[in-house]
């Protein structure tokens, strides 16, 4: 992977995944990495302070007799997933008016 | 090594959290392997690397985001190893020496300038004592002679004490001061190793 993952961008694939549906630290950190590379140990902080930031909630279900802890979006949460889209179709935008046109005049 | 192997490993090395989030922790990792499934436990833990590396950085990230807001006093024993916690993290992650190297340099170049200052002020504080002693003894000693030199010299060498004693509260302070200072520079010079563990992007 060439560019950088800056943390707010990690962040708005963790909200933006979630924005789905609730998920599991398992199927979300799945989810991510569809997207884009990580380590599955990355997300952990990534959810506790999301967590600790008001934009997530968890709680428990019990699943084949042990328990699934479910991550899911607060409305906090909610309003800085849409947030994060509008700021990624500004910028995705504007990189690729400038990525194109360089392609434009090869 | 497996699953119980690595989840003793990671419970073990946490030291830095609090019991709540210690079992917090576990409970995530726990529930990662057995949602992976059996048949995956092997190739999670290949991708998970190193307990040891990331009970680091957990440590790292906790002391570095309540540097300011614990309860417990500032105490120069704290600073360091609040220091070494972070400098720990910096070692175990997967950026380029040279940086880490560099990071650390500047942050032991650091704790020598402050250990500078805090020895010439506890010198100070230990002057004072045993000046402020000796004063107190030869005054005593010449108590036959003359009670108003006597006076004199004790007076003298309470102050001196007193100075002493100023310098002491006042290293004491000061080196709690510094390695604050110095553990909260070092997670300036490291903003994304230590709070974004496991940034692959670019490498």
């Amino acid at each position: 992977m060439t560019f950088q993952l800056g943390a707010s961008l990690l962040d708005a694939c963790v909200l933006a995944a979630l924005a789905q549906g609730d998920a599991y630290g398992y199927v979300l950190t799945q989810k991510v990495k569809a997207a884009i590379e990580i380590s599955e140990s990355t997300l952990y902080p990534v959810l506790r302070r999301l967590q600790a930031d008001g934009c997530l909630a968890t709680y428990d279900q019990p699943f084949q007799g042990r328990n699934r802890r479910y991550y899911n979006l607060t409305p906090l949460g909610s309003a800085r997933a849409a947030q994060f889209n509008a700021e990624w179709e500004i910028f995705k935008t504007r990189i690729d008016a400038l990525l194109r046109e360089d392609e434009a005049h090869e | 090594m497996n699953k119980q192997e690595f989840l003793s490993e990671l419970k073990q090395k946490l030291g830095r959290l609090p019991q709540a989030e210690q079992q917090d922790v576990i409970e995530y990792y726990n529930e990662y392997f057995e949602d992976a499934g059996i048949e995956n436990e092997q190739s999670v833990l290949a991708e998970l690397g190193c307990a040891d590396s990331i009970a680091k950085r957990l440590n790292a990230s906790y002391v570095v985001k309540n540097i300011d807001s614990s309860e417990q006093p500032q105490t120069p024993r704290r600073g360091m190893r609040d220091i070494f916690t972070v400098v720990a993290a910096v070692f175990a992650a997967p950026i380029a020496l040279p940086l880490a190297l560099s990071a650390v340099i500047v942050a032991v170049s650091l704790a020598f300038a402050a250990a500078a200052v805090l020895l010439s002020v506890l010198l100070t504080c230990v002057a004072g004592f045993v000046c402020g002693i000796a004063l107190i003894v030869v005054g005593i000693s010449v108590a036959a002679t003359s009670v108003g030199t006597t006076l004199l010299f004790a007076g003298g060498g309470l102050v001196l004490i007193s100075f002493g004693v100023a310098a002491g509260v006042l290293v004491t302070w000061l080196s709690g001061l510094c390695f604050n200072l110095i553990a909260k520079m070092m997670s300036r010079i490291l903003p994304k190793n230590s709070q974004d563990p496991n940034m692959q992007g670019g490498e």
